[in-house]
């Protein structure tokens, strides 16, 4: 084989790597690549013109069943599954793809959501990084995870098998869910990783049947697991809390499989078939029998004591849900009186993740149990109305223990009055869609724990006392060491955790590269309260790993520009450094020649150099010296929170997915707690992600209306007429390009928004996006 | 019993203004930005709103095809009149053929009647005065330049009433000036009227004596106005520019559209002073983050330097009419400047030096016009007003005779009302019947005047040509309807018509476009109250999403609490849903049933709190 052929097939297998990922266009990419160098090379060319003619389909676009079962190559129905489930140390780097583009995200939901989103303004949470890590750590006495929950926004852009993964622990060392979607004949997939899963402890698997004979699955709804009925399920008796069922008992035998192998296990859980009287009831009758998993099941939990979920890779892109997918883990107080307190892409870090062994009560009247529950919902569009409405997505309730907090990863958040949550329980909840709407699921009986969950929001940081949020926790038992207790985690006797609502974790060193975890001080002695240095030690700064090309410096010098600006949504009761004007330029531009440039030089051409003189670079001398703008600023900071999780070998297209998908989610987020500069500011900077491209310009017109929504929101009143509170002669320190400066000469207190968008003469996202701007600059009042 | 209000509107080819008489004195009646003169344009913006006056001249140049200026060119027009051919020519809009020789325009892929065009306009200048009156005001008096024919007079009036304004008079322009004028005032004189407007420039002379107001001729022309004078501006700005940069803002829309916009701005102030300073900041950019500004000063002679040609040409037409109207300069005792441009001094200078008089500045040159048409319309309407204002027919008419030629019966510029008779005799033998055609205009070719209308007189009595004898009388009322009758003088016998000029467009497409004007009117009216119930409803919801939390913690522990948080959420989703489906009585239900929710939660939250 000469060196040109070689080269060839090594570019073939790299694109085939990528469209394994989804990434179709860096396929392509790299089968052109391939086709320079080989031009008749008819895989290359089949390859190239297969995705081609199916891009839409690939790329999000609606399903096509024909594709499904002709997929020539890639993401082959008949293989394992496709989904990948990192499972690493804990501090180990990020996940290598980041996916968060919108390419097959339906129509903006994240934004759209309005009504979800907003039951979930009171949780101060970072930005979503798109990402997941999490650890199931297992000790003499407690198992643990740690680590993040990020819901993000997920998004299937490629027809990939998809697996949703919650992690659950019983009382054991950890008993894991992972429920796959599978393609439709990779039936033989969720054997594999039962088995995997269940050589570890006890897995459960559920998985999608086959299409054609799962009604529910073509409508979406891939698997269900549910609380058990009594009177239906002697697991139940038994102690059982869970039951799996699969939609068609006869046709699935998958799951009596499963069962079975649970069973042998000695889980507590029991999966079913619709039919009662085809279970095989567990003979466990304690929730300490069964447990353990890692996740996937495919990985051996021995491998590792520090297994790290990542929602945020393919694997969470879930193909049963459909190709328009977007996922959605929330995190839900449980209860009678639940309420959520996390929304779509809002992270919950872990410090300490407390898996009681015992306590596991039940009751043969109301079952319930002390461990937490948690449900991890999908939120997916379906590509036609009908089935999406059709539904897809049953329960699928799973609980762990857990204290969470939010971490403090930005100015803005440090500053922020609502800093942490503590909970003795969680809930992740499946919803379904509707209209828009997400609405809770409602709760089974069986299911409803008696669990509470403290979530307090402090006005101030100084009001903050974190013993006033301890939550009693569930007595603990000792429980069989199924996993291999790991040398990292701190063992504790069961005595010390009860009463802890957070555990704190020490220190470690390579905690720097983990971006978002955020590790709490230790718990200061009884009777003291935490102060606020408690909760945002200067070291969390060192735990914050810098973007490519940003120091620390940057990140505090844009904070005091934004603190000078005297914007409220920015505002902190700290006492404000001294502004220096810092040179700025216009606004965003595109994020040119990325991949030619070393990281340092990409970051900054990615953001405008206002943003990167707001970040406190000093100007150089081929930078016009500009006056301080609130919206570069902002823009600094908030490019700051989504960089966090900047992949080091992210190339261009997923830096743009990432980028928009977190910012419009930013935006979303932002405008339902009310703070539109916030939300505005992240509009503009998604919609200067490399506006030229087509990438770009498609991510940005599928959220087009809720962009719209969020801008018409902060400019108010369109029936406002506003002024020239600044001529624009006045204006030579900041730039607001020709574009503004005309929608600023129609403006003669007479003409109002409304009009003014009529009279603009460009695309009323356009128009919209420069009013705001000149707003924000304090141009027009 | 008061009386109804009549409002007189100057329908100009470049701006529109109204006015209305009260107690005695002609007002006009500003608009809404206080401006009292309001742009004649209409355009239609992308989402299909109409945009009219100000608000569509903010984006003339940028929103070109869609934007209707200068539609009094066309209004009335055949589609193959010189006038429209011209216009095809310039206009950056798409003019069509209609489906009766007449014109139409299409914006937006909608096609419009001229009509229907300028209807917007008096409909404008309609909410204008009801919105200061605070009434709803009928009818109208509208001014027309003095040589516009039956046909356009007419399809003005059909544009009045797809307004719904009943337009009692269309009257002329230099007349309703005299008007304004002479109003009050107990002269005998001949004026001038010197109209230099925005699109068109007018020369009128005319008679004013013992309350009557008499034009006796009239010329023009409309392609010479402010405008031209404005482009002037704009080129020498445009050429500084690319000197200096090597850039042409012409090629940019927007920054041409402000490059106008303050072109016409710097031409008004140089009437007061002697130069003004022209500053466009961030006109257009260079490249990466660098805009360039415009910034030069534009000084009075210069001006006077880039126009002085147009000027001239004002005067060069002055005189060709004051030549056809056989009036010596010397026996002009006044000139009436009418139009912005006339505020330009080089234009006053001129014409004190053509006439040889000073220009009266008696009258404000923009309102004149429409002060007349009120004044006009006050007279209509009030029994005891003395005010008698007659015009003159802008055309002869006549009929066509043998050969093709044309006679003329009513020679141009005679004062209506008007009555004139001529005999015709049969041109062949045993000639039973006569065609009458009845022709407007001034060509001896009968084919190269206007077909008003024809009719023809039978039962004549057979005999050799010549023998019978046939009178044909034309009559034309104060309105300007001609009526023509052919009489047998012989037998008595007589066949008549009466011309009524048509706008082309039919009775039905008339009474379509009347109706969907109404139901448009009512649903922008109906778009801006939902728009209102939005914008409360926003503000509520915002609040109260702002409360849900710290709410739901104080009640939600009890179940009464639970219930009142789902109702509560309920109300919100009502509202929500209200809004997405642009319900408005859903909406007005929903948003009080918020505000209730919201009284509650603000009750909970402060007695919690404090």
């Amino acid at each position: 084989m000469s060196e040109t052929s070689q080269q060839v097939e090594v570019l073939i297998t790299r694109g085939l790597a990528l469209y394994e990922h989804g990434d179709i266009d860096a396929a392509i990419l790299v089968w052109e690549e391939a086709l320079n160098l080989d031009p008749d090379n008819p895989r290359a060319n089949g390859y190239v013109d297969y995705v081609r003619m199916h891009y839409e389909v690939l790329t999000g676009g609606p399903a096509n069943d024909e594709l499904a079962v002709d997929v020539p190559f890639g993401v082959s129905t008949a293989k394992a599954p496709e989904y990948r489930i990192a499972i690493a140390p804990f501090g180990a780097a990020p996940p290598k793809v980041n996916h968060t583009g919108a390419d097959a995200v339906d129509e903006g939901w994240f934004l759209e959501a309005d009504a979800l989103v907003s039951q979930f303004k009171e949780f101060e949470a970072p930005a979503a990084p798109m990402q997941a890590t999490g650890e199931v750590d297992a000790s003499s006495d407690v198992a643990q995870v740690s680590g993040e929950l990020d819901s993000g926004t997920q998004v299937a852009d490629h027809p990939i098998d998809r697996v949703a993964t919650v992690i659950a622990v019983a009382d054991d060392a950890g008993a894991a869910f992972e429920m796959t979607a599978d393609e439709p004949s990779g039936n033989a997939v969720a054997d594999a990783q039962f088995d995997a899963a269940h050589d570890a402890g006890a897995a459960f698997e559920m998985t999608a049947d086959e299409p054609s004979e799962n009604a529910a699955h073509d409508a979406g709804a891939a698997f269900e697991m549910t609380a058990d009925e009594p009177s239906e399920n002697a697991a139940h008796d038994a102690g059982a809390a869970f039951e799996m069922t699969a939609d068609e008992p006869s046709e699935n035998a998958v799951a009596d499989a499963q069962f079975d192998a649970a069973h042998d296990a000695g889980a507590a859980f029991e999966m079913t078939a619709d039919d009662p009287s085809d279970v095989a009831i567990s003979g466990a009758n304690e929730i300490s029998d069964f447990a353990v998993a890692t996740l996937p099941a495919a990985q051996q939990l021995g491998a590792s004591a520090h297994p790290t979920l990542d929602f945020s890779d393919d694997a969470i892109r879930d193909a049963a849900i459909g190709d328009d997918t977007a996922t959605q883990l929330s995190l839900l107080g449980s209860g009678a009186n639940a309420e959520p307190v996390m929304g779509a892409a809002t992270t919950a870090d872990f410090d300490a993740l407390e898996l009681p062994r015992s306590g596991i009560e039940y009751d043969a009247d109301e079952p319930t149990a002390s461990f937490v529950l948690g449900q991890l919902e999908f939120e997916a569009d379906e590509p036609d109305g009908a089935s999406y409405n059709a539904g897809y997505a049953e329960d699928l309730d799973a609980s762990f223990g857990v204290t969470t907090e939010t971490k403090a990863l930005t100015p803005e958040s440090v500053a922020a009055p609502v800093l942490e949550a503590e909970f003795d329980s969680l809930e992740t909840g499946i919803r379904q869609r509707d209209n828009g709407f997400v609405a809770p699921r409602p709760k089974r009986k069986s299911h409803a724990p008696e669990l509470k969950m403290t979530l307090r929001t402090p006005t101030s940081l100084d009001d903050i006392d974190l013993d006033e949020l301890q939550v009693p926790a569930a007595p603990l038992v000792t429980p069989p060491v199924v996993a291999p207790p790991t040398a990292r985690t701190v063992s504790r006797p069961t005595s010390q955790l009860v009463g802890l609502a957070r555990r704190p974790l020490p220190l470690r060193s390579d905690e720097a590269s983990s971006p978002t975890i955020f590790i709490p001080p230790a718990t200061p002695a009884l009777g003291r309260g935490k102060t606020r240095s408690d909760l945002f030690p200067v070291s969390n700064a060192a735990l914050i790993p810098p973007a490519a090309g940003k120091t620390e410096d940057l990140e505090h010098s844009a904070v005091a520009a934004v603190r000078a600006a005297s914007d409220q949504d920015f505002a902190t009761d700290r006492a404000t450094p001294e502004v220096v004007i810092e040179p700025l330029a216009p606004l965003p531009e595109p994020l040119d020649a990325l991949d030619e440039q070393d990281e340092d030089t990409r970051f900054d051409s990615a953001v405008p150099a206002a943003v990167t003189q707001a970040l406190g670079r000093a100007a150089t001398e081929h930078e016009p010296v500009l006056a301080f703008d609130p919206i570069a600023a902002g823009a600094a900071t908030l490019l700051r929170e989504i960089d966090i999780n900047m992949l080091p070998d992210e190339n261009r297209d997923d830096r743009v997915r990432r980028r928009i998908s977190s910012l419009l989610d930013l935006a979303s987020h932002a405008a339902q707690r009310g703070e539109l500069h916030r939300a505005v500011t992240a509009i503009d900077l998604a919609l200067s992600q490399d506006p030229e491209s087509a990438l770009g310009q498609k991510l940005i017109h599928r959220h087009r209306d809720a962009i719209l929504h969020v801008l018409q929101q902060f400019l108010g009143d369109m029936s406002h007429r506003p002024k020239v509170a600044k001529p624009m002669h006045e204006l030579n320190g900041t730039f607001i390009g020709p574009r503004a400066a005309f929608l600023v000469s129609r403006v003669d207190g007479d003409i109002s928004y409304d009009e003014l968008l009529d009279v603009s003469g460009m695309p009323r996202m356009e128009a919209y996006r420069y009013l705001c701007q000149l707003v924000m600059r304090g141009v027009l009042a | 019993m008061a009386t109804e209000k009549v409002i007189g509107i100057d329908l100009g080819t470049t701006n529109s203004c109204v006015s209305i008489v009260e107690d005695g004195t002609a007002t006009v009646i500003p608009n809404r930005g206080g401006y009292k003169t309001t742009p004649s344009m209409v355009a239609i913006a992308e989402n299909g709103k109409r945009l009219v006056g100000h608000i569509a001249k903010r984006q003339a140049i940028t929103n070109a095809e869609n934007t209707v200026y200068a539609a009094k060119r066309l209004i009335g027009r055949k589609w193959g009149s010189a006038a429209v051919r011209s216009s095809l020519e310039i206009m950056p809009y798409r003019i069509v053929e209609g489906p009766h020789d007449d014109v139409r325009i299409m914006l937006r892929d909608q096609v419009f009647s001229v009509p229907e065009v300028s209807a917007y306009i008096l409909q404008e200048m309609k909410l204008i005065s009801e919105e200061y009156l605070g009434e709803e005001v009928q009818k109208a008096v509208v001014t027309v330049p003095a040589y516009f024919n039956d046909g356009q007079r007419q399809a003005t009036k059909d544009a009045g009433k797809i307004a719904g304004l009943d337009v009692i008079r269309i009257i002329n322009e230099p007349t309703a000036a005299a008007l304004a004028y002479g109003f009050g005032r107990n002269i005998e004189r001949k004026v001038a009227v010197y109209d230099l407007g925005g699109g068109t420039f007018d020369i009128s002379i005319l008679e004013i004596g013992n309350g009557v107001f008499e034009v006796i001729s009239t010329a023009g022309d409309t392609f010479l106005g402010g405008e031209d004078f404005d482009r002037r501006i704009i080129d020498w700005l445009v050429f500084g520019f690319e000197k200096q940069h090597g850039i042409d803002l012409r090629k940019d829309k927007m920054a041409l559209q402000r490059l106008k916009d303050v072109a016409e701005k710097a031409k008004c102030e140089l009437s007061s002073v002697r130069e003004t300073e022209i500053n466009l900041p961030f006109i257009i950019s260079t490249g990466r983050n660098e805009a360039l500004h415009l910034q030069t000063t534009l000084s009075r002679d210069k001006l006077e330097e880039l126009t002085a040609d147009l000027i001239e040409r004002t005067v060069e037409i002055c005189a060709r009419t004051l030549e056809e109207a056989e009036v010596p300069k010397s026996e002009i005792e006044d000139v009436i400047l009418v139009g912005g441009m006339t505020r330009m001094p080089k234009v006053q200078q001129v014409c004190a030096q053509f006439f040889g008089l000073e220009p009266n500045k008696g009258v404000h040159p923009d309102e004149v016009v429409a002060m007349g048409a009120a004044i006009q319309g006050a007279a209509l309407t009030d029994e005891k007003s003395d005010v008698l204002l007659l015009d003159v027919t802008p055309h002869s008419l006549g009929i066509m005779i043998v050969g093709g030629y044309f006679h003329r019966l009513i020679e141009q510029n005679t004062t209506v009302p008007t009555s004139e008779s001529h005999v015709f005799t049969t041109v062949k033998d045993n000639q039973t019947s006569v065609k009458i055609l009845v022709l407007q205009g001034e060509s001896d070719r009968a084919e190269e005047n206007e077909l008003l209308g024809e009719f023809v007189l039978t039962g004549l009595r057979r005999a050799n040509r010549g023998e019978v004898e046939v009178e044909v009388t034309f009559h034309i009322s104060a309105d300007g309807i001609v009526s023509v009758k052919a009489r047998d003088l012989e037998t008595g016998l007589e066949q008549s018509i009466t011309v009524t000029a048509t706008s082309g467009l039919t009775e039905e497409e008339l009474k379509k476009m009347i109706d969907g004007n109404k139901e448009y009117m009512v649903d922008v009216r109906s778009s801006q109250e939902f728009e209102k119930a939005k914008h409360a409803a926003e503000k509520g919801l915002e609040e109260i999403e702002q409360l849900f939390p710290a709410v739901t913690e104080i009640i939600a522990g009890s179940d009464f609490g639970q219930d009142a948080v789902k109702k509560a959420r309920a109300v919100v989703d009502r509202t929500r849903n209200a809004i997405a489906t642009k319900d408005l009585s859903g909406l007005t239900e929903a948003t009080e049933a918020l505000n209730r929710t919201l009284n509650m939660f603000r009750g909970v939250v402060s007695k919690t709190r404090g």
